[in-house]
């Protein structure tokens, strides 16, 4: 147990070193700073809520910085989209946090938050799914036949409605290799940034999502390119957070330590895999994420008197971390596997690069 | 580095159901989801348990 002098908490460090390299394999992989997994397992450590913002925002800051630096190495970021996405993403953080501010003076924040988290989180989930696992099926498919594949494919139609919006000025995105509508991308930006400025996260979990099923980006370059809105969005919040007195700074310094390792980790490994096995992680996050979400809800909802419930969010918020871990070390060991011509299951091997 | 698809796989190979799990995605998806929910309960109730 270390005595965080500043936050008035005991924790064991190990435990912090853990969910900074667990989160930080996820964050890498599936380009997510990780927010809605890290600040409620913070409060289950016994931080208050707004010293558990503090201490993710900072040290997502720095993971975000750790895994934008190697996804540049693998040629993952697409500029372009990317500083064109940021006015509009700051716009619609503002935006939320107005209409959560108009919500709290009513008196029905926290409610209307877990209500729309489960909503949006369950439709992502429900979308990315369905549509990956009709991708994967392709994959598959096109492997049987012995035909060359790619990295990437998706089989979502919006990309094609989104890319004919003929709207003056066009953006040539060289990297995600998108012509698009300037418009386009701010109006992803808006949405993205509202939906993450109202929900009190960074929102790498919407944008990853819409700039591969609305802007058309493949899901590498949407990883690389979201974790560059992470660092200027996780960088101010440090900031923010910083000058009001949230962050304790030895607890951001244990998560950092091990989410150093766990960025390069996840951020190496989309290098094995294809797109559709990022989009399964990705969908799996949130659908554990949801529950997680659904339990706190009806713990919420229950006046707070069914303590099993509460057990329960915690216990989803813990195990989803380790879960996705594992399984993004799975396929990296499959990976590897593959690559030397060892018995991986069938259904890894349109999921991983020979 | 071991991950715990490496004792899965060395397992799998004297053990049919176990295979059959692997070899199904939804099957590998609750192995390792009833392990990580099992490795969680143990660090909620050796260390947490008095926090929350």
């Amino acid at each position: 147990m270390f005595n965080f002098m500043i936050a008035g908490v005991q924790a064991p460090i190990f435990l912090l070193v853990f969910v900074g390299f667990t989160v930080g394999i996820v964050g890498g992989f599936i380009g997510v700073g990780g927010g809605y997994m890290v600040t409620p397992a913070l409060i289950v450590f016994g931080f208050p809520g707004y010293m558990a913002s503090g201490i993710d925002m900072t040290h997502i800051a720095g993971k975000g910085l750790v895994s934008t630096l190697r996804h540049r190495q693998l040629g993952n970021i697409d500029w372009t989209l990317a500083l064109s996405m940021v006015a509009g993403t700051m716009l619609g953080v503002e935006l939320g946090v107005r209409t959560l501010v108009y919500f709290k003076n009513i008196g029905v924040a926290g409610v209307v938050l877990l209500v729309t988290s489960v909503v949006v989180m369950f439709s992502l989930f429900l979308y990315t799914q369905i549509e990956t696992r009709r991708s994967h099926r392709q994959l598959k498919a096109l492997k049987n036949e012995g035909r060359e594949i790619g990295r990437e494919l998706h089989t979502s139609s919006l990309p094609k409605f989104f890319q004919s919006i003929n709207l003056a000025p066009i953006v040539r995105c060289r990297t995600a290799r998108v012509v698009v509508s300037m418009w386009v991308i701010v109006l992803v930006g808006v949405v993205t940034g509202f939906l993450a400025g109202f929900l009190g996260v960074g929102g790498g979990f919407i944008r990853v999502p819409a700039l591969v099923y609305l802007v058309g980006a493949s899901t590498h370059i949407a990883v690389g390119t979201d974790l560059v809105e992470i660092v200027f969005s996780g960088g101010y919040g440090a900031l923010r957070h910083s000058i009001e007195g949230h962050v304790d700074m030895m607890a951001v310094v244990f998560m950092i330590s091990g989410a150093l390792f766990g960025a390069q980790i996840g951020s190496i490994a989309t290098a094995y895999v294809r797109g559709p096995a990022i989009r399964y992680v990705l969908s799996y996050s949130l659908i554990l994420a949801t529950f997680g979400a659904v339990m706190r809800l009806l713990y919420v909802l229950t006046g707070q008197k069914v303590e099993w419930l509460s057990l329960v969010a915690v216990m989803l918020t813990l195990g989803e971390m380790i879960f996705l871990c594992l399984f993004i070390m799975s396929l990296l060991y499959f990976a590897r596997r593959h690559k030397r011509g060892a018995w991986v299951p069938d259904w890894v091997k349109s999921l991983v690069t020979t | 580095m071991t991950t715990p698809g490496a004792d899965f796989v060395a397992k799998a190979k004297g053990n049919g159901l176990l295979k059959s799990l692997i070899n199904s995605m939804w099957g590998f998806w609750l192995l390792l989801l009833a392990f990580s929910l099992g490795l969680a309960a143990i660090v909620y109730f050796i260390w947490l348990k008095g926090n929350i």
